[in-house]
């Protein structure tokens, strides 16, 4: 693991119309190759923090870096580091798996190395002869891992996986995480996941950061938080520094 | 039991949907203003129809004891009928004349029936409107009625005879209209209205399915939830959606072309043998028309056209990316299609003269466009088409940059949201 900063958030604050607040005065830093876990209950903020760091929206105050440069200012320099995979990403489904990702990577690939992530993405998602047929014939694991496997292969240096196995059967869970882990060990990429699921935060991620109605309440790897708090698991922890 | 909690559902949902309300008030406001653009246009006609009426014009190109009779009885019937020496002296006071040529007598006495009277008129006309049109034809063919009902009691009284009473004529070949300082006949306004409708509703019904197409596609993929996947992909918003309005516009014309096709085929297919003819007139029609307006008459449809493709298409990116799903989307873009229509057409129902500012209006409009062409085509006033083409083209340019600044906003990502209660909450 790299020690450089790849993410770094300082008093990020987004607040939507009509005042609700999305997070609040959040800071917290990733380091360059490691798996960072956000977790935290419904409407805590994680997907508000993703999406922020992801260029989708804007935050309100406070800023958030990518490699140093900054979401705001140059967004279109921070999509070229980062690729997203939001919840319950789906893809047009018109489309054949096939057709999918070759347009998704052919939005950041030509020529030869268009075709090697395309022969990548097909061989991450596994889909084998699936994949040509129209989208819409996929059970909600086959896109899943399809639109996976788009942004995998695109080979970011940050990977941004919003709740990456929410709906998936136990199988395709552990498929998903064993890849996040792979590329994340091979590539040296970056991530930065949110989950609702403890155990698979425990199992996959170096260290986390724990929302609680927008604010950062506790941060650290697993281990560390499960010592501070003297709890046996994550869930403990959570239940414990949510006050 | 369960089927009347069924049917409230139903009902409930769709009410709860604030673009299914937005509809509503956008057509309700369409059909109003429908009804308020007929109503002044009515209204300057029955206006105009009586300011001509309280006068008569008339010219006379054949001096007999008949016509003079026959116009002191029209006079006795009608109270102020005007001699004037030329149609152009008339048509220097008044905005119509009626003339009695040489043959008229000849018609009125002849003992064959197919021989009848024939009146020529000439209208001068300030705009090239289907009110201003009608209003002026239907009082030369009430004056028309008067001649001809005057015609049998005058030619007893002259030569006390009774004959069968003859129709006095007054064909459609025979009205000629001086508009922008040219002498049309009433057929060529007629066309030159004619063409400019189809025109104006091809246009506007294109523009709709742009619109439609652009924004039922961009919530559809915000449904399929891969707009945020592409949103966060290295590529520039303004591609994005210049990608969305190009896309659109080429849905927009295969649709068109093969509506197009289909109806043309529905004809044919319909034609019988004998009613061939009718294809023919059209053709005669579209040829008298091309003849008339010069071979500019394509370009007079496929500018106004291509501007109004960008302009829709934009249109429909803005309204797909602040909607949260395609029903919504389809449900704001319908009434968009029938304002292009309506508001489009609207104008060739009223009097309006094209001047500078109405030359602004349907270049914001577009659709009418192809109307501002002719316009100035036969008024040679390329200034009035430049300023119609010039808003238009400001307003494709401006909606397309309002696209781009919402594909740079939060509002693509979280829709429109409607301002609730001040209360902080979390999300």
């Amino acid at each position: 693991m790299s020690s450089g900063v790849a993410v770094e958030v300082r008093n990020l604050t987004k607040v939507y119309g009509g005042g609700v607040v999305g997070v609040s005065d959040l800071t917290f830093a990733i380091r360059e190759g490691e798996i960072y876990g956000l977790i935290g209950p419904n409407g805590s903020g994680k997907t508000t923090t993703l999406r922020i760091i992801a260029t989708l929206i804007k935050p309100t105050s406070g800023f958030a870096k990518v490699f140093g440069v900054d979401v705001v200012k140059e967004p279109l320099k921070v999509r070229q580091l980062v690729n997203y995979l939001p919840e319950e990403a789906g893809a047009y489904r018109d489309l054949t798996g096939y057709d999918f990702i070759r347009f998704m990577l052919s939005l950041r690939f030509s020529g030869r190395r268009l075709e090697e992530a395309v022969s990548e993405a097909i061989e991450i998602a596994g889909l084998g002869s699936t994949l040509k047929r129209p989208v819409r014939t996929y059970s909600k694991g086959m896109k899943r891992l399809l639109a996976l496997s788009t942004v995998l292969a695109s080979r970011p240096r940050l990977l941004i996986l919003d709740e990456p196995t929410t709906g998936l059967d136990v199988e395709r869970s552990i498929q998903v995480r064993q890849i996040i882990a792979r590329y994340n060990r091979e590539y040296g990429i970056t991530v930065l996941l949110s989950s609702h699921n403890m155990l698979e935060v425990e199992n996959l991620c170096h260290r986390v950061g724990i929302l609680y109605r927008g604010k950062l309440v506790a941060e650290g790897s697993v281990e560390e938080l499960k010592v501070r708090t003297g709890s046996r698991n994550l869930e403990e922890v959570f239940m414990r520094v949510r006050g | 039991m369960a089927l009347r909690h069924l049917v409230i559902r139903e009902i409930k949902v769709t009410l709860k949907n604030p673009a299914f309300i937005a509809s509503l008030i956008l057509l309700f406001v369409f059909y109003a203003a429908v009804g308020g653009v007929t109503r002044v246009g009515v209204s300057q006609s029955v206006e105009e129809v009586r300011k001509m009426a309280m006068r008569i014009p008339v010219v006379v190109e054949e001096s007999s004891p008949l016509i003079k009779a026959l116009l002191l009885n029209l006079n006795a019937s009608v109270s102020n009928v005007k001699l004037y020496q030329s149609v152009d002296e008339a048509l220097s006071e008044n905005s119509y004349v009626v003339v009695f040529p040489k043959g008229f007598t000849e018609g009125a006495l002849a003992q064959d029936m197919q021989k009848v009277p024939m009146l020529k008129a000439v209208i001068k006309l300030d705009s090239l409107s289907q009110v201003s049109v009608q209003s002026r034809v239907s009082v030369v063919q009430s004056v028309r009625q008067v001649v001809s009902r005057l015609l049998p009691v005058t030619l007893t009284q002259l030569f006390n005879i009774t004959i069968t009473q003859k129709e006095v004529a007054l064909p459609d070949q025979n009205i000629a209209t001086i508009v922008y300082n040219r002498v049309l006949g009433l057929t060529e306004v007629n066309s030159i209205l004619g063409f400019s409708v189809a025109a104006i509703f091809v246009v506007a019904f294109v523009m709709g399915i742009a619109t439609s197409y652009a924004a039922t596609n961009t919530a559809m993929e915000k449904v399929e939830k891969a707009f945020e996947m592409l949103l966060a992909q290295p590529v520039p918003r303004r591609e994005i959606v210049l990608a969305k309005i190009l896309g659109s516009i080429a849905l927009a014309l295969l649709n068109a072309a093969v509506v197009l096709i289909a109806v043309l085929v529905m004809i044919y297919l319909m034609a019988s043998p004998a009613s061939s003819t009718t294809g023919n007139g059209v053709a005669t029609v579209i040829g008298f028309d091309v003849a008339l307006l010069g071979k500019n008459a394509i370009t007079y449809i496929v500018l106004p056209l291509t501007i109004g493709l960008i302009y829709s298409g934009a249109i429909g990116v803005v309204l797909g990316s602040v909607s949260p799903d395609e029903r919504t989307a389809s449900v704001l873009s319908m009434p968009i299609t029938f304002l292009y229509i309506g508001l489009g057409i609207a104008g060739m129902f009223l009097s309006l003269p094209i001047n500078p500012v109405t030359a602004v209006i349907y270049g914001v409009l577009v659709a009418p466009l192809p109307y501002v062409f002719i316009i100035s085509e036969l008024s040679k006033n390329p200034e009035l088409l430049a300023i119609g083409m010039g808003t238009a083209i400001t307003l494709c340019i401006m909606v397309i940059a309002i696209a781009i600044i919402i594909f740079n906003r939060d509002i693509v990502i979280l829709g429109i949201r409607l301002p609730r209660r001040r209360k902080i909450e979390l999300e």
